[in-house]
């Protein structure tokens, strides 16, 4: 199984489920703590827009995907604050819109269609180097913006009338919340695909949540947690495809993985707190 | 004269079409405690997010230190009714209470030695310094609040706003917050919103009446013109309930 870390292929697989998981992990916390995990769904549905605009137009679909992600993040966050919108109803806007002009427009494209199914579902083994100096990117953004901002960004997803109240600026940082959960959006879709990212951004998420009583701590856990399923399932994918001839989708079976790691951490939580009472 | 802490004049608010708050006149000094009693939906609630720049009025004007609402922002603190946050959120007690002085930092800052300081000797006030490391879901309803209250002490403010801060303890925890409150009344000019006209009145100076019209004499009596009006009961049940009964003892 370890021959598989010879193939270049492999290598950037494996180097883009790793980079993904820094901003899918940090941002899934902050997603899961604010309760935003429908945000995170409707924003990576909405760059799916951006996707089909890249190939109508002729230029990289990941850079249309991440210019209409962050549009999306920063037009749903100024719709919701200053609208007064019901954030369902804008969610629910962004997300069939997304999907409906990236559909509408890769049917308009000449030529011959692109494999949708690697946009919709991931394809971790297709990733180009370009794509990981582009989730290279975003994790150096992600992290530098959290370093800086923690505090003020763990106050806004605590209790974000008091911080207004005490003087925050809180339509700037939620609108920079909103841009950083695009950003990471970007960089899962190649990974789990479009329709995938919500359950990278919540599932590790609320892994650690059952296991932290720290901010920090649950971001480091939650990316250590991504970090282990996109590998084992890159690894498993390409053991299923060698040993077995099964061409096993990596994208669905990292996100089987998350979904089985959760149901056992919450039996071993649910578990422990009986045996505590 | 010294500035006021508070200035409203003549205040009007309504939600879709509903009014809210009508020709509001308040003013607060230095030093004041105010219980402002009502029924429910009277406006209390709406009336503290006015003073706090949450909501702005559709008329009149509100002056906080003799600011808008949004520039006295930093000096005003504020414990609220219900506790929105998630409990399993993962943060500690410490880390809430600095929350409280981030307004007053400037953006990539690290909270100071100072502001360490005043987080623990606002939670020292309350009683809870040695409860810092806890995770704020492993709390009683009783040391939340206390929490909260801290976390608004923590802004150092001029002026504190809380609203309905024992409605979720029981009697006994109830009465500790409010003796709290009695020493704070020293230092800082402060609003109690409660329903609860018997407790209230016992610790504040005065008692506001609110039913969308506010009822002040800037005194401590309740009289039965502020209760009928406020409340709409029979003024039997003001000479012999609870209001004037609790008064009454008062004076003793």
């Amino acid at each position: 199984m370890w021959d598989a870390l010879e193939f270049p292929f492999f290598q950037r697989a494996l180097a883009a489920g790793l980079l993904a998981s820094v901003a899918g992990g940090i941002i899934g916390t902050y997603v899961m703590v604010r309760r935003m995990v429908s945000v995170s769904g409707g924003l990576s549905h909405a760059a799916f827009g951006g996707v089909g605009l890249g190939y109508f137009f002729g230029f990289n679909p990941m850079m249309g995907a991440l210019g209409f992600g962050l549009l999306s993040g920063l037009g749903v966050g100024i719709a919701y604050r200053r609208l007064g919108s019901g954030l369902d109803t804008i969610i629910a806007m962004v997300w069939a819109v997304g999907m409906a002009l990236g559909m509408f427009f890769i049917a308009m494209t000449p030529g011959y269609a692109p494999d949708l199914t690697s946009y919709l579902f991931g394809s971790l083994v297709l990733v180009s180097k370009e794509y990981l100096y582009l989730i290279a990117g975003v994790d150096i953004v992600i992290l530098l913006a959290v370093a800086l901002l923690f505090d003020q960004l763990r106050a806004i997803a605590f209790d974000e009338e008091f911080a207004q109240v005490v003087g925050e600026p809180v339509e700037g940082f939620f609108l920079t919340l909103m841009a950083l959960i695009a950003l990471a959006v970007v960089s899962l879709i190649r990974v789990v695909g479009v329709i995938l990212v919500i359950a990278l951004l919540s599932l590790p998420a609320a892994i650690a949540q059952q296991w932290s009583v720290d901010l920090k701590k649950m971001m480091v856990l939650a990316v250590l947690v991504s970090a282990s399923c996109t590998t084992a399932g890159l690894f498993l994918s390409f053991w299923l495809s060698n040993a077995w001839g099964v061409d096993a989708p990596t994208g669905p079976l990292i996100v089987l993985l998350a979904a089985a790691l959760y149901g056992l951490s919450s039996a071993v939580r649910a578990g422990k707190s009986e045996g505590a009472n | 004269m010294k500035e006021p802490i508070v200035e409203i004049k003549d205040v009007w608010l309504s939600f879709k079409a509903r009014p809210v708050l009508e020709a509001v006149n308040l003013r607060l000094d230095e030093g004041d405690y105010l219980g402002l009693i009502g029924p429910n939906g009277s406006g209390k609630s709406t009336l503290l997010r006015v003073i706090l720049g949450l909501l702005s009025p559709d008329r009149g004007s509100v002056h906080v230190l003799g600011e808008s609402p949004a520039k006295a922002r930093g000096r005003v603190g504020y414990v609220p009714q219900y506790t929105r946050f998630d409990a399993s959120f993962p943060v500690n007690v410490l880390d809430v209470v600095l929350m409280g002085r981030i307004g007053s930092r400037g953006l990539f800052r690290q909270p100071s030695k100072r502001d360490r300081d005043v987080a623990f000797s606002s939670l020292d006030k309350v009683e809870m310094a040695d409860q810092a490391g806890r995770q704020i879901g492993r709390l009683s309803g009783g040391e939340l609040q206390r929490v909260m209250i801290a976390r608004a002490l923590a802004v150092e403010p001029i002026l504190l706003l809380l609203d309905e801060p024992t409605a979720s303890l029981d009697t006994r925890v109830g009465v500790s917050v409010f003796e709290l409150l009695k020493d704070l009344a020293h230092e800082i000019t402060l609003v109690l919103v409660s329903h609860d006209v018997g407790v209230i009145s016992r610790y504040v100076k005065t008692v506001a009446c609110l039913n969308r019209r506010l009822y002040y004499h800037h005194s401590k009596e309740i009289t039965q013109e502020m209760f009928e009006a406020a409340y709409g009961c029979p003024v039997d049940l003001v000479a012999h309930g609870h209001a004037h009964r609790v008064f009454d003892d008062h004076q003793k």
